[in-house]
């Protein structure tokens, strides 16, 4: 027990309602380096809302969350990020009508500040985004292309490459494969299992079992805003776990 | 050579398909429409100075509202007071001026820092209540041009500023020669192009148009965004209001009426999306010269000007038409 590395996050007795529903009720676990956590449970059982906790986006009700030893206090998003956990929503959070670099670089603009106001360097935020999207063996036209022409795999890549850039330690992905194509799947969860490789761990949100199974160390299953289940891979087959979300098992 | 007929084809569809792809086409095609019509129709008349005198000073006074408008939109928010406030802040300063006895100068600054809280107000109340921003602009459309109505009743409050600031504000830099106060509009412009294109602010605007919640998720404060946006717009408004009665040396509190309404017209003319994150301030510009180009034009050809809103009508069907169909 002791000898158990020490979590990069944990998550203590989290409860959150939304006026009269609650989305959460007293969920609890932790997350190490170096792994893929796949969070898995019917539509409506309260991973996005456990997500944006995490995330930021809004407090918990009650509970708490620590982040490499230290408890967070919950301001915003941005605080948030500016810890290291960086999400990629469900929609991607890319913005259709703005270009690559645009979009690598919102809310973490680069240039000179005068006054109120910050100057954009755009050359150095294009030159910086063609490192990124080499890193990620993305091949796009122009650095200056709009999102829009841009495929479903192609942002997908781009999104979590953005939050590698940015020195991100855990990143947080909303159901990423759930418009793409089989090939273009494969190519998302490729990038997914390189991420983890280079040291970043990954809560992979999803209700399709069969895209989250083949990449994940572990399975965290919500039910009705309740934590049912929290195994490891070699301890439980693909039935099994797809028996737990319908939560027909639990005995 | 079946290869170079290929890669003609192909430069040809780029150039096409980059022409196209802007928004602003719509906007290009009915300009070049109207204008030729005009230039045809009435040589005489419409290719002088004077018309185009005419036609920059009906520019200016829509413009500053049009670019203001076009930027609030591309955050996805709508303004309808404008119409209401271009007619309340000159009626302040002129207020301020006669009653009060201060200087022009201090007039207008004041008149401006009210503009400055309408704009607040707007912004304040649509995204803390929250409201749609057509329910709190609608209202106060109504609100402000009660209010000025109640105190300065429907009369013409004339102040013939001889003063340099009064002339400098009016565009009339060289005396009556030609009336310069585009000069606003384009510096206004250039302002609003260089926040929106070249600085972090810009960037937000169009993100929080485009998916509000995503933007918030990256950390953009999108209700800061959208308030200081009703703010630049009614400032922009009190501005016009202010380069109007200089210009004229009157303040009435029935001006202005359906003045939003234009102005929105002309953000859409310009190719910017009723539907937020889709837009530029050149758009806008384009868009207004176009208005303007058909009230002028209307007025020299002779026509009663009772035409030339259904003419304005059309034009606005067409522009966005012609943006849809070509671009899909």
């Amino acid at each position: 027990m002791e000898a158990k590395k020490r979590p990069l996050l944990e998550i203590r007795n989290v409860s959150k309602s939304f006026k009269k529903i609650r989305a959460l009720k007293n969920v609890s676990f932790v997350v190490y380096k170096k792994e893929i956590i796949g969070l898995v449970g019917d539509n409506g059982a309260g991973k996005s809302t456990l997500i944006k906790i995490i995330a930021g986006v809004f407090p918990p009700d009650e509970g708490e969350i620590c982040f490499e030893g230290k408890k967070v206090q919950f301001s915003s998003s941005k605080k948030t990020r500016t810890l290291g956990i960086e999400t990629v929503y469900q929609d991607l959070a890319l913005f259709e009508n703005m270009n690559v670099w645009r979009n690598i670089f919102l809310g973490k603009e680069l240039g000179e500040c005068i006054g109120p106001i910050k100057f954009l360097d755009s050359r150095k935020m294009g030159k910086e985004s063609r490192t990124i999207v080499k890193k990620i063996g993305l091949t796009l036209p122009s650095i200056e292309a709009s999102i829009r022409t841009l495929s479903g795999g192609e942002r997908q890549s781009l999104a979590i490459g953005r939050c590698l850039h940015f020195g991100a330690k855990l990143l947080l992905l909303d159901e990423p494969t759930s418009a793409l194509s089989i090939k273009e799947t494969e190519k998302v969860l490729e990038s997914i299992k390189k991420a983890r490789d280079l040291g970043f761990s990954i809560i992979f949100i999803t209700h399709n079992l069969y895209h989250v199974y083949p990449v994940a160390d572990r399975f965290i299953v919500l039910s009705h805003g309740v934590k049912t289940g929290d195994v490891k891979k070699e301890k439980i087959i693909i039935e099994k776990l797809a028996e737990m979300i319908r939560g027909h098992t639990l005995v | 050579m079946e290869v170079g007929v290929q890669r003609r084809g192909s430069v040809l569809k780029r150039l096409g398909g980059s022409l196209l792809g802007c928004k602003e086409i719509g906007a290009v095609v009915s300009f070049g429409i109207v204008f030729l019509s005009f230039s045809l129709l009435i040589p005489d008349k419409f290719l002088t100075l004077r018309a185009l005198e005419s036609l920059l000073v009906v520019a200016t006074r829509t413009g500053l509202l049009a670019i203001g408008m076009s930027l609030l939109l591309i955050s996805r928010e709508i303004d309808l007071s404008v119409g209401s406030i271009y007619a309340f802040i000159p009626c302040v300063a002129v207020s301020l001026i006669i009653y009060v006895g201060l200087p022009e100068i201090v007039a207008f600054a004041l008149a401006l820092g009210v503009a400055i809280l309408m704009g607040l107000l707007n912004g304040v109340i649509t995204t803390k209540v929250p409201l749609p921003s057509f329910i709190t602009t609608l209202g106060f459309m109504m609100v402000w041009r009660g209010i000025a109505l109640g105190i300065w009743l429907a009369w013409p409050m004339s102040y013939e500023g001889t003063s340099l600031f009064m002339s400098i504000v009016g565009g009339k830099f060289i005396g009556r020669v030609f009336n310069f106060s585009i000069v606003w509009l384009l510096l206004a412009a250039i302002f609003l192009w260089f926040l929106l294109e070249k600085t972090d602010y810009g960037n937000w605007v169009y993100a929080t148009g485009d998916k509000e919640e995503s933007a918030r998720a990256l950390g953009v404060n999108t209700q800061k965004v959208k308030i200081i946006n009703f703010v630049i717009l009614a400032f922009l408004t009190g501005v016009s209001g202010l380069v109007q009665f200089s210009r004229l040396g009157l303040a009435i509190a029935t001006e202005g009426v359906g003045l939003e309404l234009e102005a929105i017209a002309a953000a859409v003319i310009g190719g910017t999306s009723l539907l937020g994150g889709y837009g530029t301030i050149w758009g806008a510009i384009l868009g207004i010269l176009l208005i303007s180009m058909l009230t002028v034009g209307v007025i020299l050809a002779g026509i009663s000007t009772y035409w030339y809103r259904s003419l304005i009508g059309g034009i606005i069907i067409l522009a966005v038409a012609i943006n849809r169909r070509l671009l899909r």
